[in-house]
């Protein structure tokens, strides 16, 4: 009998799913998300706003997990893809009209225009490394904020048209069935995408870059090819996040799309665990943001949390001293925590 | 074609600084070539003229009858000029067999949109790409250590880790920084022996920057001395090691 993994092909041990429990989860957890609407519209709410927050974390993942390189631009890049949204829809209904369904044709749309901006937003990487380009990606951050409220959007405030996100009788804005099925659809496609680019060659010069750069160089690598495509890749994902942000809100302001999202996804990122592009990212999203968002109401009713200026203040103190103590304490994120639980377990009760 | 690399009176300077002052050497096919001399002799500079991290003042380099001095260092590996480091430089936090596999980076054949919808195109490469890596994982004895991290294994696997790095790309020529500095005596014999294995079955050629004279002796069909910059001594390892020149640079410097 066999006692062990055996592998025949190169290709099998490249495979997502290797291993018998891995298609189990599988199958366990699309029961899980089909069914999820059963639980009613708060939780597809819910589930449809960690969905867009996971796709932004997933593609930061990439970015910063993945290739090193430290954006706090991320949020932004999410205005950028709601914006298109919102932008060229209301380009269509002052010429002509707008197609019913076009909102939905936009989500990839929204995906490349933000890719381009991630490209200009990575153009100081090819000098600058570590906290000056964090800096660097902040004053992006700022100039893209800046556009947003005096160019883009000065009156703060645009609509997605019903008619555009209306496809063949079903309506995919707001909070609704459809929004959730074709949420989670995209979230778990992008996820499979940032899986297969991990496991790629291009995955492996990102890491390559991410560890050392200069040998990278000698062994062929184009380092400054390598970080543009990672903060491209980083930023096409936050497009399509933003894009399905429009649809989710309908009506929507540059207020979302700040500083203080971008840090949010950082942390998220780096509690989950930066170097587990899909597993960092749903742990960071489901503990930070959703957990967070039930737990908002009950930090808001705490004796004294108003004196301080409300849940956000106490929200980003325990975000801070999240990311601090996991940067320090365990640079693998909650996925090494549970790596390690893991292992525990696997070599228990003889755990020598 | 006499020589795979050619470097011509080549010039380093850092600020007012001359680190290599006129210094060159010419490398045949098949040959093991050591670069020799004192502390601060601008070997290491000189290497890394060759590999693209300096840009020479003067001089130039002429791999495989091309002029590649101006050529930035990530395209001379895809050429076929691979190098490996004296404090192993590799990517720590990769197993061992990404690290090969990171060298064949410059021979992908797909794109992202390839990589993103994991298409035939991918997966074949990136199955001959795992069968590259093997080929030297066999050679190189890292069978053990494949899927292991880099952070964390002895030294000597860390180099062999370089090598095999430097060998999956299939070079012509391999530059190696001071292949033995910090290995035990085992560790160099190891590390000598697969030198000599792919040298002799696959005819590639060395440079190797070295100070253990021994292995200089034992290894090597051609050997550099430089001292302050330039080249003070060449030929054969017993001419050169009772070179009055290179023995008063040794021990009298």
């Amino acid at each position: 009998m066999p006692a062990g993994v055996f592998k025949e092909r190169y290709s099998q041990l490249m495979a997502h799913l290797r291993y018998p429990i891995h298609w189990a989860g599988l199958v366990a957890g699309l029961a899980l998300l089909l069914a999820l609407p059963l639980a009613g519209s708060y939780a597809m709410s819910l589930a449809i706003d960690a969905a867009i927050f996971f796709v932004a974390a997933v593609g930061l993942a990439v970015t910063t997990g993945l290739a090193g390189q430290i954006s706090l631009a991320q949020g932004a890049l999410l205005g950028v893809g709601a914006y298109t949204v919102a932008k060229t829809l209301e380009f269509l209904a002052a010429h002509g009209g707008v197609p019913e369904g076009s909102a939905l044709l936009l989500i990839p749309a929204a995906g490349l225009v933000a890719a381009a901006v991630g490209l200009l937003v990575g153009l100081p990487s090819f000098k600058l490394k570590g906290y000056y380009l964090a800096m660097a990606s902040i004053a992006a951050q700022a100039v893209l904020m800046y556009l947003f409220q005096r160019v883009i959007d000065p009156n703060q405030g645009v609509t997605v048209p019903d008619k555009a996100m209306t496809l063949g009788g079903l309506y995919f804005g707001g909070g609704g069935a459809a929004l959730y099925y074709l949420t989670i659809g995209v979230a778990a496609v992008m996820a499979l995408v940032a899986a297969n680019i991990g496991r790629s060659s291009i995955g492996r010069a990102f890491k390559a870059v991410r560890d050392n750069d200069v040998s990278a160089s000698i062994v062929g690598i184009d380092v400054a090819k390598a970080k543009a495509l990672a903060f491209a890749v980083g930023a096409f994902y936050a497009g399509v996040a933003g894009a399905l942000y429009a649809l989710y809100n309908i009506s929507f302001g540059w207020d979302a799309f700040g500083l203080d999202t971008s840090i949010e996804l950082l942390a998220i990122v780096l509690v989950g665990g930066a170097s587990r592009i899909i597993w960092g990212p749903l742990l960071g999203v489901l503990l930070l943001h959703t957990g967070w968002s039930l737990l908002d109401d009950v930090v808001s009713g705490l004796p004294g949390v108003g004196l301080i200026g409300g849940a956000d203040t106490v929200k980003y103190l325990v975000f801070g001293l999240l990311v601090a103590g996991f940067v320090v304490g365990e640079p693998d994120g909650l996925v090494g925590v549970l790596r390690r639980v893991k292992e525990y377990f696997r070599l228990w009760p003889f755990s020598y | 074609m006499d020589y795979v690399l050619e470097v011509e009176d080549v010039r380093v300077e850092f600020g007012g600084i001359v680190a290599v002052d006129g210094a060159g050497f010419r490398l045949r096919p098949g040959q093991i070539l050591a670069l020799i001399g004192p502390n601060g002799a601008g070997k290491t500079s000189l290497l890394n003229v060759v590999s693209g991290f300096y840009r020479p003042k003067r001089g130039r380099v002429v791999f495989m009858g091309r002029d590649i001095t101006r050529v930035p260092p990530h395209k001379r590996a895809a050429m076929g000029l691979a190098r490996t480091f004296q404090h192993s430089e590799l990517f720590k936090h990769m197993t061992v067999v990404e690290n090969i596999m990171a060298g064949l980076e410059p021979w992908r054949r797909y794109s992202i949109l390839d990589a993103a919808l994991w298409t035939g195109r991918a997966r074949d490469w990136e199955e001959w790409a795992r069968w590259k890596a093997e080929q030297v994982i066999d050679l190189l004895e890292l069978h053990r250590y494949r899927d292991s991290i880099v952070e964390g294994l002895p030294p000597g696997i860390q180099k062999r880790v370089d090598l095999a790095r430097a060998l999956a790309q299939d070079p012509k020529v391999v530059l190696m920084d001071e292949p033995m500095a910090g290995l035990s005596r085992e560790e160099k014999e190891d590390l000598a022996r697969a030198i000599v294995e792919v040298n002799e079955t696959q005819g590639v050629s060395f440079v190797l920057v070295e100070h253990d004279l021994e292995v200089v002796m034992d290894l090597c069909d051609w050997v550099v001395a430089m001292e302050s910059g330039r080249v003070i001594s060449e030929g054969p390892p017993e001419k050169v090691a009772r070179d009055p020149k290179v023995v008063e640079a040794y021990l009298g410097g």
